[in-house]
């Protein structure tokens, strides 16, 4: 080992020591005086500003941990993650604390969860903790994104990502997506962008990918999804089936569908049954399936892009009756009538023909309605493109 | 927690202020003491007079206890606007809607000042936000006229914008709407811990919540934020047949199935259909682009007609 190697090694050890004594997840806590009035008197009489309002918080929140206080732990690492902030600030061209900052916002964003999950005072509205968590986190980041004069091995913008993730995974929580826009330019426009670790870039672009999928950016959203799932670690199946729940739907209005396979290894065979509706255009039993699942569904957050499948399974369903009719002309009645063959019985000639002017409008089927003649026209050539070939 | 202020004026309008507006010409007609209408300066009629609204400024003080009505004064108020002022034919209907909106807004700022408690504010907004959905529906056709008019001449329509501003309109509505759902979601919250005698209040004010709850996501027709709340209420709302009736309207129009949504929303009840119908300019927009590209035929008309409207005062609004 060089000198030079040896000194680093040395760096990295000492800063683990820091980040260690800084957790509330370390050993440390245990030591059941550490949180004790006489033993934060001692503490203090060692420290000197501004480490001493740091330390001071942490060992608060110890003695709160001791009560079995989650709210005033919360209170106190919020105010720890606060003084840190501060001495973020004031340390001009060097970044060795970001560890310790990634673990403490890690931790905060951790314990508001717990003390949403435990709510129990009634005048605290949901997801009020969680929305003040997102605020200290912000300060944060702030100092971390304005950090641009630094060089760049000594730039705190390398804590960004992290942050903007703990960010992004309270914004989807508390259902505020809007919140995410500013926080995904910055990162897109960081020259670093590229060279975030893996795990982080991971993590950021599936929440991009769900992103893109609220936003009906199907095609962003399928690109971001696809690079999560092929570089998710292997053994993670945990994370791999959450991708997954957001992938395949995706997948699927893009006109490609999962292997059974796959879905089985995952268990996720709620999509099996939806997939054969939708390739049957099976309308039918789609809202059947959509109703037997409908809390997966809704619980997940994909129930409304999976109400989007019926347009394809519209399409497929006229598109055998194409292929049974092998007509260029076909009458709407007889779309009508395969539906009611469905036990579809709820729907008109008007209706139908409305469902089939969206499917030439958003270019699935090429062709045109002859409302005089109560017949779809459609092209001699490739009448239903391939929906993966769609723009 | 800070002292919460509550009002002692007793009256619609604090008698300092009834004074200073008789004196200085300021009354409205629907004010005025009928026996001293062709008068200079007409009598307040101390039963009419309602609070103006007005804006906070330096040297005015918000915070008088005599200035302020408490909670069942704001109630009797909105029920005397709607009962005796709305539904008047004596006076074009801009008129009257200019003098409700006011004071409807001077209601809300009074509740808003005392931060009147949770139940109670929402027994305020629910006919606020019915007033703000009706007038938009009653204002409809002219608005279709201020389109209109807009392409041949610029100055009449900035008449007819000064009359009824559409787009003020929706700002207020959709200020108390939102303020009501936040509100039903935390008394949702304190349904745990729910004494007794409370438990009739809540079922008049669960079977107002599906009204308005219909109301929203008819408002916001598909659109993704909206269903996505929808999905998520509790299941003894997500069952009541008007919200029912009005997802499966949402969920049409989020599949751009116009001709559907045309077809359920005349079974909605008056209310619900004026609040379907606020967004039909858009809804016949994009019908009418789809099917140029795709087709043409005639697309249906549906509206209210103001008699057909002004029938429903006031049971609609109270």
């Amino acid at each position: 080992m060089t000198k030079k190697d040896y000194r680093a090694h040395h760096k990295k050890h000492l800063v683990r020591c820091v980040v260690n004594l800084l957790s509330l997840r370390h050993d440390h806590v245990s030591i059941s005086q550490i949180g004790s009035e006489t033993a934060i008197t001692k503490a203090m009489e060692h420290l000197s500003a501004p480490l001493d309002d740091l330390v001071l918080y942490h060992l608060k929140a110890i003695a709160a941990m001791n009560k079995n206080d989650p709210l005033s732990m919360y209170n106190y690492q919020s105010s720890a993650v606060q003084s840190l902030t501060k001495i973020l600030q004031m340390q001009k061209e060097e970044n060795w604390m970001l560890p310790v900052m990634n673990t403490m916002c890690l931790e905060l964003r951790l314990l508001a969860v717990c003390v949403e999950n435990t709510r129990t005072s009634k005048n605290m509205k949901p997801g009020e903790i969680l929305e003040k968590c997102a605020d200290c986190l912000m300060g944060c980041f702030r100092v971390c994104a304005c950090d641009n004069r630094s060089s760049e091995d000594d730039t705190k913008r390398w804590g960004m990502l992290t942050l903007v993730n703990q960010l992004l995974k309270i914004y989807f929580r508390i259902n505020k997506l809007h919140l995410c826009r500013p926080l995904i330019r910055a990162i897109e426009s960081s020259p670093y962008k590229a060279l975030f670790t893996l795990a982080q870039k991971i993590t950021y672009k599936f929440f991009v990918g769900r992103k893109a999928m609220f936003d009906s950016d199907y095609k962003t959203a399928d690109e971001h999804l696809t690079y999560t799932f092929e570089h998710c670690h292997k053994r993670s199946s945990k994370n791999k089936r959450l991708i997954l729940t957001y992938l395949v739907p995706v997948k699927m209005l893009l006109g490609y569908m999962p292997k059974h396979s796959l879905l089985e290894k995952y268990n996720l065979m709620e999509f099996g049954e939806l997939m054969e509706a939708v390739k049957r255009g099976n309308l039918r039993n789609l809202e059947k399936v959509m109703e037997k699942h409908e809390s997966f569904f809704i619980g997940a957050g994909i129930y409304l892009i999976v109400e989007k499948l019926k347009i394809i399974a519209y399409r497929n369903l006229f598109k055998k009756v194409y292929l049974v009719l092998n007509i260029h002309q076909i009458p709407i009645q007889d779309l009508l009538s395969a539906l009611e063959m469905q036990g579809i019985d709820d729907v008109d000639m008007d209706e139908v023909e409305c469902i089939v002017a969206n499917l030439i409008y958003e270019g699935k089927i090429k062709g045109y309605i002859s409302h005089q003649h109560k017949k779809l026209v459609i092209s001699k050539q490739n009448p239903f493109p391939r929906l993966s070939t769609i723009p | 927690m800070t002292t919460f202020i509550q009002g002692t004026c007793l009256l619609m309008c604090p008698e300092k202020e009834r004074w200073i507006r008789e004196k200085e010409g300021l009354l409205h007609k629907f004010e005025i003491d009928e026996t001293t209408k062709g008068a200079k300066l007409p009598k307040a009629d101390p039963a009419k007079t309602i609070k103006c609204f007005s804006r906070s400024a330096a040297g005015s003080n918000m915070t008088d206890m005599k200035l302020l009505r408490p909670a069942s004064v704001l109630l009797s108020t909105i029920r005397y606007l709607f009962s005796k002022i709305a539904t008047r034919t004596d006076v074009d209907w801009i008129i009257i809607y200019d003098f409700i909106f006011d004071r409807l807004r001077s209601v809300r700022q009074d509740a808003a000042i005392q931060r009147i408690d949770a139940l109670m504010n929402i027994q305020l907004l629910e006919p606020v936000v019915r007033f703000l959905v009706y007038s938009a529906q009653r204002f409809e056709k002219c608005a279709v006229l201020t389109e209109w008019i807009w392409r041949n001449d610029c100055r009449l329509c900035e008449r007819s914008i000064s009359e009824f501003n559409t787009i003020i309109n929706e700002q207020h509505l959709a200020e108390c709407l939102t303020r009501l759902l936040v509100l039903y979601d935390e008394s949702d919250d304190e349904r745990n811990s729910l004494e007794l005698d409370r438990d009739m209040e809540r079922l008049t004010l669960n079977d107002n919540r599906a009204e308005m709850e219909a109301l929203y996501i008819l408002l916001y027709m598909g659109n993704m934020e909206a269903l996505t709340r929808t999905l998520r209420l509790p299941h003894d709302l997500r069952i009541s047949p008007n919200i029912q009736l009005s997802i499966k309207i949402s969920f049409a129009w989020y599949l751009k199935n116009y001709v559907r949504v045309c077809s359920l929303i005349p079974q909605l009840p008056p209310l619900l259909i004026c609040a379907a119908m606020t967004g039909i300019q858009k809804l016949r927009r994009t019908a009418l682009k789809i099917k140029i590209t795709t087709t043409f035929t005639t697309f249906p008309e549906m509206y209210y007609t103001h008699q057909c409207l002004h029938s429903f005062l006031p049971q609609i609004l109270l």
